[in-house]
């Protein structure tokens, strides 16, 4: 994952020549990903709204300094948790997809030993009215048998394009070559309403932001934050920026999903003017003479990637992955679940680990960036190994 | 160890796409090799030109850029006249797993109409287009006729033409894709072993 180095025929400075170009990417299926071209798995939701899944976009992060969205290039921080709302509703709307993504992912972190979390529906989902219905015997017609959905995803495959004469792999493998389409309002009839709450009103998410625990909330809920931080009205946690972005993609199926409610839901919000938070600060504005940056680590408890500053390693996790916690978040202490699928506990002895990297945050610097490349080609070799051994 | 996945599913939807005017071909048994061909943009110098790229994927592809290198010779302040190789943002540091082969080259088609001799990967034609502007447009018209334009005959002709003359089929194949179609340096190619 680290920089490429320029080859020894290129005269020309890295990176002036700029193509503004969108992003985009060329799949309009509803929930792909953007880096593997799949259906998303164990979405993540990037403070700018944009999903991956969990495993591409923990290897799209540089592990130096600050990451860049692939698809937008807004710079971010923090490496968010799974949105599990949107990984339930996904494995409800197209269950076969993704339970068949849910296998590859798992043979991919077998090969690796590193494990992504384990994630189990939570309680507000077990609760709410349509589950109470189905308990008691009452189907509604919002829930619809598991096979339909899987019947769309099957029904335009077989159409085999010339190229798909390259896949080498098992029958099945066709399918997800591209040759079926994922069909939005097949997905919107799979799920209702309750799939879809808003952390804080517990009413359908209008304008649904993510935050960097992986909740959602509409836009208007999150509205009335005091600090120049936005943080997470229920958990606490810091969200990466200092203004939040809706998830398109979620606003769009949510509003084909279910217009009635979603314009009920538009209404009610009409009467408050509709502005994105937006505060002057970096949460992490805190640029100091010296910082040590963890190149490669990230923070189990609110996702920073890489580790600036402090950083303490849990030397009871015996997980490949290992369980890190910046000094805020290991100053806060408290039960804090691990990005992996570690088995944390609160009472894990965990150790300061000493400074591998000074990274001055000095600007106007004359030789700090030489410096700094100087120090990073040292710590290159050994990082190297130990950043392949996911990558790959 | 390269997504072979995404890689089968980007090569799709370039067969899907034909307008794009984009095409690629596999070379050898891995997808980490292969080639890529553009049109020349109408409008400029490169116009009714079809140029083949050299793309090879790195392991960590599509976290690491693709290599590509121009194998048609092209007259361009961005584009070595030596060796092919590209000066272009998004094959280097600006490169986004969220980029494809196929957005590449199409943002490669996208320099050849718009060159910037500000930031040149080759001096010599930089300095022509900025000082001798007519020059460097003769030149790269003529560059474009002599290496880029394609023989109205098909790759699959030029195959027989050379396995009739005794060659193997895999050879006179082999010898014409790195040539780009051209087939006096693929004739040379396969006398000289
Ligand atoms: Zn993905
Ligand atoms: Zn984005
Ligand atoms: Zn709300
Ligand atoms: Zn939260
Ligand atoms: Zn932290
Ligand atoms: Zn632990």
């Amino acid at each position: 994952m680290g920089e490429s180095s320029p080859s020894s025929t290129h005269s020309c400075e890295d990176s002036t020549i700029s193509t503004s170009q969108e992003l985009s990417s060329e799949e309009t299926e509803p929930f792909n990903c953007s880096i593997c071209l799949e259906l998303v798995y164990k979405p993540i939701v990037q403070a700018c709204g944009h999903i991956f899944c969990f495993w591409c976009a923990y290897q799209a992060m540089n592990v130096r300094k600050e990451s860049h969205c692939p698809v937008c290039r807004r710079p971010y921080k923090y490496f968010p948790r799974v949105c599990e709302l949107l990984h339930f509703a996904l494995s409800k709307a197209v269950p076969e997809e993704y339970e068949r993504r849910g296998r590859e992912v798992q043979r991919t972190e077998e090969q690796k030993q590193v494990f992504s979390p384990r994630l189990v529906e939570s309680p507000r989902q077990v609760w709410s009215p349509r589950s109470f219905d189905e308990a008691a015997g009452f189907s509604s017609l919002q829930s619809t048998p598991r096979g339909v959905a899987a019947l769309t995803v099957n029904s335009s495959a077989g159409k085999i394009t010339p190229a798909s004469v390259l896949c080498s792999q098992s029958e099945d493998r066709f399918e997800d070559m591209g040759c079926a389409r994922r069909d939005a309002a097949f997905m919107q009839k799979a799920v209702s309403v309750d799939d879809f709450r808003c952390s804080n009103c517990n009413d359908l998410l209008h304008r649904p932001v993510v935050l960097n625990c992986g909740e959602v909330f509409c836009e208007p809920c999150l509205k009335d934050t005091p600090s120049k931080v936005i943080y997470c009205p229920s958990c606490k946690a810091p969200h990466s920026g200092n203004s939040t972005f809706i998830c398109l993609e979620l606003n769009q199926f949510l509003e084909g999903a279910f217009p009635m409610e979603y314009s009920r839901r538009k209404g009610q919000h009409l009467a408050e003017t509709i502005q994105p938070a937006y505060c002057e600060n970096e949460p992490l504005g805190d640029l100091k003479a010296e910082k040590v940056l963890h190149v490669g680590v990230g923070c189990d408890g609110c996702g920073m990637y890489p580790i600036e500053g402090f950083r303490y390693r849990c030397v009871e996790c015996t997980e490949k992955i290992g369980f890190d916690l910046c000094g805020d978040c290991y100053r806060r202490g408290g039960n804090v679940m691990g990005r992996f699928n570690q088995e944390h506990r609160p009472n894990h002895h965990m150790e300061q680990i000493q400074q591998r990297v000074h990274r001055p945050l000095d600007f106007n610097m004359h030789n700090s960036s030489i410096q700094r490349r100087r120090q990073q080609q040292q710590t290159a070799n050994d990082l190297d190994d130990y950043i392949n051994s996911f990558v790959e | 160890m390269l997504d072979v996945s995404r890689v089968q599913k980007e090569l799709m939807e370039v067969e899907r796409d034909k307008l794009s005017g984009v095409s690629i071909q596999i070379l050898g048994s891995s997808l980490s090799h292969m080639q890529g061909t553009i049109e020349g943009p109408s409008g400029t110098p490169y116009e009714g030109g079809v140029f083949t790229i050299d793309i090879q994927l790195p392991s960590a592809y599509p976290f690491e850029p693709p290599k590509m290198q121009f194998i048609t010779r092209v007259w361009h302040p961005n584009i070595s006249s030596q060796n092919g190789a590209i000066c272009l943002d998004i094959l280097k540091d600006q490169w986004s797993p969220a980029l494809t082969l196929k957005t590449a080259l199409l943002s490669l088609q996208a320099l050849l109409s718009t060159p910037e001799p500000g930031d040149p990967q080759d001096a010599v034609v930089a300095e022509q287009y900025l000082k001798h502007y007519s020059t460097y447009v003769s030149t790269a018209r003529y560059w474009t006729e002599t290496f880029a334009k394609r023989s109205s005959i098909g790759l699959q002709e030029k195959v027989m033409k050379f396995v009739e003359m005794g060659f193997s089929e895999d050879a006179a194949l082999g010898a014409l894709q790195s040539t780009g179609g051209d087939e006096n340096a693929a004739l040379e190619k396969l006398c000289s072993g």
